[in-house]
This record gives structure tokens, sequence and C-alpha cells, in this order.
């Protein structure tokens, strides 16, 4: 059994941002992450990056290296390759570091997990062929490699970011398709002005511009997407100005924005919300990330989707409130000076299991706090503006796959609905939807928005409970479990 | 069949060698084997055990499991979080 | 606003046993609510390892198991629905030559209780020839056609539908929080809903011992878990259930391809926040044996583990049977293998209502053995 001050989960912007200044407070860390290095997502492959001098991924990008290579970073145990599948009470962690079983445990634990695509569950989204916008990024950033004659399709920053990448990469895009509803700008408007100091906002909208001014077709207020082929992607097709249309196609990226990855929280026992705003779950945390469990911690995107910035603030903040609950660092001594409302800082856990509204009034937190109010104010214009129209997540044709790895269709499902009171359990019992190796990371949201069209008075569907193994195991690694104490 | 095409621009990383399905490749070193497959032109990567259908890499991220493919000594594991080596001998279904 | 139900029973719990004793009782006419507090088969009937067997029985048990075996045979009639019930055989190996000697002592007693059972021994090379794949010295094993398995969920369900269908009504989300007897009748509360009804069954699982404390009884009940692991979908690899003798293993094939391994490692369980946390040692012990003997599984993916809440009897027994008052029936502490047993306790529940007494052999199980 290893033992820690604090267990990081995830290198990614948030991990690194924590554990970065967990070590500089001087706390003893062990960060691991399932890849081989550092850099979640959003920084993926920065270390091993062969598109330094190809001008195609922007300065955004590149910042990911003052993480990555953050000084205290060296007094970090990183575990890299580390699958954590287990997570006990106590914040106790099994994971197997390259195959060999580990278990570790920490006085306190930042689960910085990330998120994921969100499904988007058209007809024929199962075809190879369709693969999502977050892929493209990956094999972009990882491989080097562009698709050919590329079709993006669906809604929000990401997607425009990937097309704009592969601009910049001298990549032929047949087509963009863009499902953000019309609605959404009026809806988005009222959050805009708050928008208008940040650089991101001027950003943003210069890609959007460069796509437009480009010879790539760029079709707005689409609906209906469906992928067509027989045994591969050959054809995609959409409704538009109540017209269909059809393409030729046999690479289509879709994008319907991320989602928080909850599984790692809910196993250390987090209490969960069903998003309206953002449809999907989320971990309540306050300001520091402090989640309903006492000394659990969850920053960045996998609480709630804030982005590359924000999660680096998080990582920070939820730093900054560990040290002081752990008595050391900047943060601490202030506190006791001011005499912290959190009581005796020596104290390893904050006092009440609630997450702590009040903000931790430091000099040491007061600028991160406001950087990050700036970044939410932000997230709130792209959620509003990018929120996804619910038929271009979930298709109404019932023969629209939702469960991949059973192959389970709308129309397999329908009838587990209504005994089910929102309860994707009692959904996943009746139908195996979930049961399969991806523990229902792209079924359940489909599954919440089919319980809530059956039923639109259940505003809280009850996410899948987890089930460890949270990353695939084979039997003999389980195996090597039993000498472990 | 999706065709992926290497950013000219990019520095080269050397190669090494795999064999798929009995077949021997060089690919570029350090990238995914559900990378190498796609850049391959394997369209398939399994085929669904209760749809028949054929499936290929969706999230390359880990989480669809879409890209298993069986390996020697390991079993089934996704492609997309299995980094190439030499040597390395995989089948698709 | 508050509803008032009357029946002539309410059973407390929808697992197997209460959904089945309600399907019984509905059958002969009589009138029955259900209250569950969560829903039908959410526990130990739902998320069992699913094995359907009489093969090694305590001696008390087994009539009533073979009861149940017949029924079993005929669940297709019995609630329009096959369950997933696949009768591939159990295959017991024995691993050491003490292990097989009381197989055969076994064998000897259950000839002299004269009952229609066969636990047919085998040599080592027969299971062997069974299991192929198995590695090791083995002494034998023994063997009983007809056991298996079926799916625990749609079991539950399927009790459940066809209660519901013959007029018994279900409250899922009712929590009884109390039950007190007025003027001879039961009142049992849950919420803004109460229930009366003459006669009581209990049948609320790893609950069962408060649930017998309101009723006026007490049931040395312990709740504990059991882990299981299940792989993903893999070619077909097992002929038939699979359990070791000697050693903490017991395995079993699902139709659709996934594998199930269990053996009895325990699970902490918190029955006031109805979870159980899993034990990796345990899981690794239970995956080391699989591997040791089927060292094919080795590469076997893992897709879930975990473990069901149970109530355990002292001596591994169930109790079923009346009270200290003959208006209280209890059917609980069935100690990790009450699955099977489910239709047949249906419907001895069902006799000792309607009659009074029941044929089925239950008479050794009562509740009444762990009075002072």
């Amino acid at each position: 059994m290893i033992d820690k001050d604090v267990i990081v989960i995830g290198a990614g912007p948030a991990g690194l941002a924590a554990a970065d200044a967990l070590a500089g407070a001087g706390l003893a860390v062990l960060m691991l992450d399932e890849q081989a290095a550092a850099g979640g997502q959003v920084y993926r492959g920065i270390d091993s990056s062969r598109l330094d001098a190809a001008g195609v991924l922007d300065q955004d990008y590149w910042t990911g290296r003052t993480l990555t290579r953050a000084p205290n970073l060296a007094r970090v145990e990183i575990a890299y390759q580390s699958k954590v599948w287990h997570i006990a009470e106590g914040n106790q962690v099994s994971y197997l570091q390259a195959g060999r079983a580990q278990t570790a445990r920490g006085k306190f634990l930042v689960i910085a997990t990330g998120a994921r695509e969100r499904p988007v569950a058209i007809p024929g989204w199962t075809l190879p062929g369709v693969m999502t916008a977050g892929a493209a990024q990956i094999l972009l950033k990882t491989a080097s490699v562009t698709a050919d004659d590329a079709v993006f399709a669906g809604s929000g920053p990401l997607l425009y970011l990937i097309a704009a990448q592969y601009l910049a990469a001298g990549a032929r895009i047949k087509t963009i398709l863009d499902t953000t509803p019309g609605a959404n700008y009026l809806r988005a408007a009222a959050s805009l002005l708050p928008c208008l100091g940040n650089q991101q906002l001027y950003k943003g909208l210069g890609m959007l511009a460069r796509l437009m001014r480009s010879e790539v077709p760029f079709h707005r207020g689409v609906t209906g997407i469906q992928a067509q082929g027989t045994s591969a992607l050959s054809q995609v097709s959409w409704t538009r100005g109540g017209k269909r249309h059809t393409l030729d196609c046999n690479a289509l990226f879709l994008h319907q924005g991320v989602v928080p990855n909850i599984e790692m929280p809910l196993a250390a026992g987090c209490d969960w919300v069903w998003s309206e705003a953002r449809l999907c779950w989320e971990i309540p945390v306050d300001v520091h990330g402090a989640s309903s469990v006492p000394t659990v911690f969850v920053v960045g995107d996998g609480a709630r989707i804030i982005g590359a910035k924000a999660a680096v603030l998080s990582g920070k903040l939820a730093a900054s409130r560990i040290a002081a609950l752990a008595g050391v660092g900047a943060a601490a001594s202030q506190g006791e000076a001011q005499g912290n409302s959190l009581g005796n800082p020596q104290n390893n856990a904050p006092q009440n299991n609630a997450p702590q509204n009040k903000p931790y009034d430091t000099p040491h937190d007061k600028p991160l706090l406001r950087l990050r109010k700036r970044e939410l104010r932000m997230r709130q214009f792209l959620d509003r503006l990018y929120r996804p129209d619910e038929a271009s997540i979930l298709s109404a044709d019932p023969q629209t796959v939702v469960c991949r790895c059973e192959n389970l269709r709308i129309q397999d499902l329908v009838s587990t609905v209504p005994d089910a009171g929102a309860d994707l359990n009692f959904v996943k019992s009746a139908s195996r939807c979930g049961m399969g190796p991806c523990q229902g990371r792209q079924c359940s949201h489909s599954t919440a928005l089919l319980a809530r069209r059956a039923d639109p008075a259940q505003h809280q569907p009850v996410p899948l409970r987890p089930r460890s193994p949270l990353a695939p195991l084979s039997l003999q690694e389980l195996a090597s479990y039993k000498d472990v104490s | 069949m999706m065709h992926l095409t290497p950013l000219a621009r990019a520095s080269s990383t050397g190669s090494v060698r795999i064999e798929v399905d009995g077949v021997s490749h060089q690919v570029d070193r350090g990238i995914s084997v559900a990378a190498a497959l796609l850049q391959l032109g394997c369209e398939t990567f399994r085929t669904h055990p209760v749809s028949q259908a054929r499936r290929a890499p969706y999230c390359m991220m880990g989480v669809c499991f879409e890209c298993l493919v069986q390996t020697d000594a390991d079993g089934q594991q996704r492609a997309c979080m299995l980094t190439v080596c030499d040597g390395l001998r995989v089948s698709t279904r | 606003m508050s509803t008032t139900l009357t029946a002539d029973v309410a059973i407390v719990g929808a697992g197997i046993q209460g959904c089945a004793a309600a399907n019984a009782l509905a059958q002969r006419g009589v009138s029955v609510v259900v209250l569950e507090r969560e829903y039908a088969g959410r526990h130990a009937s739902g998320v069992n390892a699913g094995g359907v067997r009489t093969m090694g029985r305590h001696l008390l048990e087994l009539p009533l198991a073979l009861a149940s075996k017949k029924l079993w045979h005929d669940i297709g009639t019995l609630v329009d629905d096959d369950c997933g019930f696949n009768p591939v055989g159990h295959l017991t190996v024995a691993m050491g030559p003490e292990n097989l000697a009381a197989m055969q002592v076994r064998g000897q007693e259950i000839t002299r209780l004269g009952l229609d059972h066969h636990e047919t021994l085998l040599s080592a090379a027969e299971v062997h020839a069974m299991l192929p794949m198995l590695v090791g010295d083995v002494a034998g094993g023994s063997i009983v056609k007809g056991d298996g398995f079926a799916i625990p969920f749609r079991t539950t369900q399927a009790f459940r539908r066809k209660a519901q269908a013959r007029g018994a009504r279900f409250l899922e989300g009712a929590a009884v929080q109390d039950i007190r007897r007025v003027d001879g009748v039961w009142r049992l509360s849950a919420g803004d809903t109460q229930v009366k009804a003459p006669m009581v069954i209990n049948c609320a699982g790893a609950w069962a011992a408060p649930i017998a404390h309101m009723l006026g009884d007490v049931l040395p009940i312990e709740a504990k878990g059991s882990m299981q692991i299940v792989t993903g979908r893999m070619p077909p690899y097992l002929p038939c259930v699979v359990g070791l003798s000697g050693a903490p293993l017991a395995m079993k094939q699902f139709d659709n391809g996934t594998l199930v391994i269990g053996g009895g490692q325990r699970a902490p369980v918190d029955v006031t926040r109805r979870t159980s946390s899993l034990v990796p040692k345990g899981l690794g012990i239970a995956a080391s044996v699989a591997t040791r003997f089927f060292p094919g599984l080795k590469t076997a993916s893992i897709v879930r583990c975990w473990s069901g809440i149970e109530g355990f009897s002292p001596d591994g027994l169930p109790m079923i049977g009346f009270g200290r008052d003959r208006s209280v029936i209890h059917a609980a502490g069935f100690s990790a293998h009450g699955f099977q047993l489910g239709p047949a306790v249906g419907q001895a529940l069902a006799d000792l209502v309607v009659d009074g007494k029941t044929a089925l052999p239950i008479a050794h199980l009562g509740p009444e053995r762990f009075s002072p």
C-alpha cells in the first residue's frame, strides 16, 4: 500500500495544475494517468508531438507545455499507463501500472478525469467511418494525420476547432454541417455582454469567420443527420431549409459537446446532479472543487464542463484548499491569521460534509477566483449557444442504436422505460443496456433522454451505479490482487 | 473507406514493424494501434457479437470499446489505448 | 393524500420469494399486496449468480430444491417467460481424494433418503473429457443433469408480471416503516400508504430481521455480500456449470457468451444505505483460482464486478414457516442459495396461507428452530 498525502487521478490540465501546486506546497503527491504521457485530451501528445513546426495547432495548445513541464512536477510521483479500476472508502485506489497490481491511499483524492464526447445517437452512427470530432483531433495530434474529404457535423467550439486545424493543415474538408439551433443565438445573446472582454470570444469568432470564408461548404440550421452505408459509411444525409440533402462521404466526424466523466467521482461516493441546461450529469462541487465527500475533490471538466483554462484554475484552487486543510503552504498560514471558518487547519478534513459555498477568502485564492468567474461567464455563453437540439443527439427514429455494446435500439428500450422511473439501473437490468464493456459511457446520456421523453416530469434521471473495474482488466490482472493487502 | 493522409509538415519519427492478421506492416513509431490500422486502410476492427455488423473506432480515446482487437499475449485490447511496438501481433475479427 | 389498501395477505419484499408467493397466492384467488421499497429484483434476487442447482445442497434443503427443479423445468408455463433457464448440467470437480470420498458418502446418504436425485460420480478421466480446458490434478467429480442457470432479474420480474396479471398488487418505492396489529388485522405503513391484511409474509431478504421485529418475531439474519465477476462476451467455453469442491470457485457461461465467476468471496454491506463494497483481494482470490485451473481464461476481459446484499442464517439454511403467531409467515435467510428455491417456496407459502399447511418439504426449515 502506497500512502500519500494526495492522490491525483488524471494528468490533464486540472490534474497537472493541482499536482504541481500541491507538490509546491510540500505535500506528497501521487498522480495517475492511463495514458503514456501527461496532457489529458486537450493537450494530448503534447510532449511527443511532431507538429511543432507544422503551424497546425495554435498557441492555446502549446501553452499546455507550461503545465506538463511545471517545475514542481519533478516532486510528484507520476505513474503513467496506470489504469485506476477501483476506488474504495478511505481514498484507497487500486490501479494497474503497466500490468502490475498496485494500491495507494491518499488523505485526499483529487479526481481530474475530464470529459468525453457526448454520444450522438443518430441513424448509422455505428458504421465504420463515423467518428467523433475528438477522434479527428486525436488522430491529428498523436498520429499527425487527417482524413481526406471529411465531413464535420454537429455543434460546438470543438467542431469548429478541428475544422480550423484541418484548414491550417491544408486538408480538404468536404462539408461542415452545423446543427446549432437558430433559437440558441437569441437565448445566448443575454450572456454575451459579460464576455466581451474575453479574448477567447474573439479567437472563436475569428476561427468561425475563417471557416466561413474558406471554400468549405458551411451549412447552418441542419437537422436530421443520418449516416448511411451497408458495411461502412458511404453517404451522409441531412435536412436543411425543408429539403433533404445527401452527400457521398466516407469520413464523418460528429460533435455535440462533451460531458463530464462522472464515473470515478460516483465510485468515490460523490453526489451527482442532472443539469437540464447542459443535458448531462455533473458533480456538485464548491469553488475549490470540494465534493459532497470530505477529502474528495473533483476538478476540471470531470465535475462540470468548464474548459481548459478554468480547469487549470480549478486544479490550483483545489490545491490551495487541500494545502490549507493539511496545514501547509501559504494559504494555510493566511487561514490561520484570519481565523479561518473551517476551524483548526491542522485537521485533514473539512468540518462538515456539504460543499463550502463561501469562497476561501485568502489573497492567494482571490486572483484565481476572479479568473475563474471570468471563464465561467464565457462558459455560460457557450453553454447556451451550443446547447444541443435533442433530436440531434437522440434521433426520433426507433431503429437508432442507443447501446452500441449490446446493439440495443430505441425500440428495444422503450418498453423498459415506463417502469423505470428514470432510474437507468432498472433499464440496465431489464434490457442489458449499459452491461457491455463501455459500462454505459456511450449510452447512458441517450437513455436518460429516452426516460425524459417518456415522462417529462422526470427531472433527475438516475445515472448508472459505477461498477468496478472502472477500466477493463483481464482475469489474470485481477488475479494479481490476491496477495495485495 | 476512410483514407488518412499524413501531414506534410510533421517531423518524422521512425517506424516499427507490426503484424496485422498475419501480414507484416511498417508503421509510424509512437502511434496507437488504432491509428496504425486506420492508416493501413483497415475498415473493420471487429464483428459485433450481437448484430454481426462490422465495427471500427468511434472515439479514439478508450471509452467506446469499438476498436477491440485480439493481441497475442494480452487477449482483447482497445487498439486506441495500445501503442505500436516492434513485433506486436494483432488480429481483427 | 393517504391511501389505504386491504388484502388477504400483505407481502413485504418483491424478491423472488415475494413475487413467487404473490403469484401462487393470486393463482389461488387470494388478494395480495406486495410492498417493495425499491423495485422487484433490485437486490439479491436480481443480482445473484443465476445458479439453478440441486447439486450439493444441504440434505434438509434438498427435497425442497428437487420440488423446485420440477417447476423450473416448466417455468415457461408457470410465468409465461423462459427466464433464460438453461439446464446445461452442474459439474462439481473433486480436487482431492477427500473431496471425492465425501461425494461418495453423500451419494449414499441421498440413496438412503430415497430421494429421486443423482449426483453421478465421475472419474478424473471423465472430468477431463468433459472439461478439456481444466488444468491440474483432480480426483474426479460429480454431475447433476437438469441443473443449470437462469437470468435472475428477468426471472423475478417474470414472477412479478404474472402475479400482477393474476390480480396481485405491487407497491414499489414503498418502504415499510411501521407494522402493527389492530383488532386482529396487520397494518403496514409505507409513506402515505397503509395496507391492512390479516396475514403478512416476510420476504424482505437482507432486511428480514427488522421486518420480523415489527411483526413480533426474532429472526437471526445477518446481511452479507458475495462477490461476482462477469466477463465480456466470449466464444463458447464452459459446457456446463462448474464448481470446485476444495477450492472457492463457481462458474457458468450464459447463452450470450458472458461468463460469471463466483465462489463465495465475501463483501461488506451497508444495510442502511443499501450498498455493498468490493474487496480487491477477494476478487483476486476468485480470479486466481479460476485462472489456475482454467488458464484459458487468463486473458478474459472483466467487464463488471459486484456484490448483492443477502440475508444469511446461522446454520446456512433458510427460515420458512409461521412465526410465533399464525398470522405471520417468514421466508428469509436463504444464505445466497435461495434463487433456485423460489418457485417452490412461493407455492409452499401459498399453501400455508390457504390450507394452514403444505405437503412441500419445509418441515425442518421453520424459523422456530431458532427460538429459545
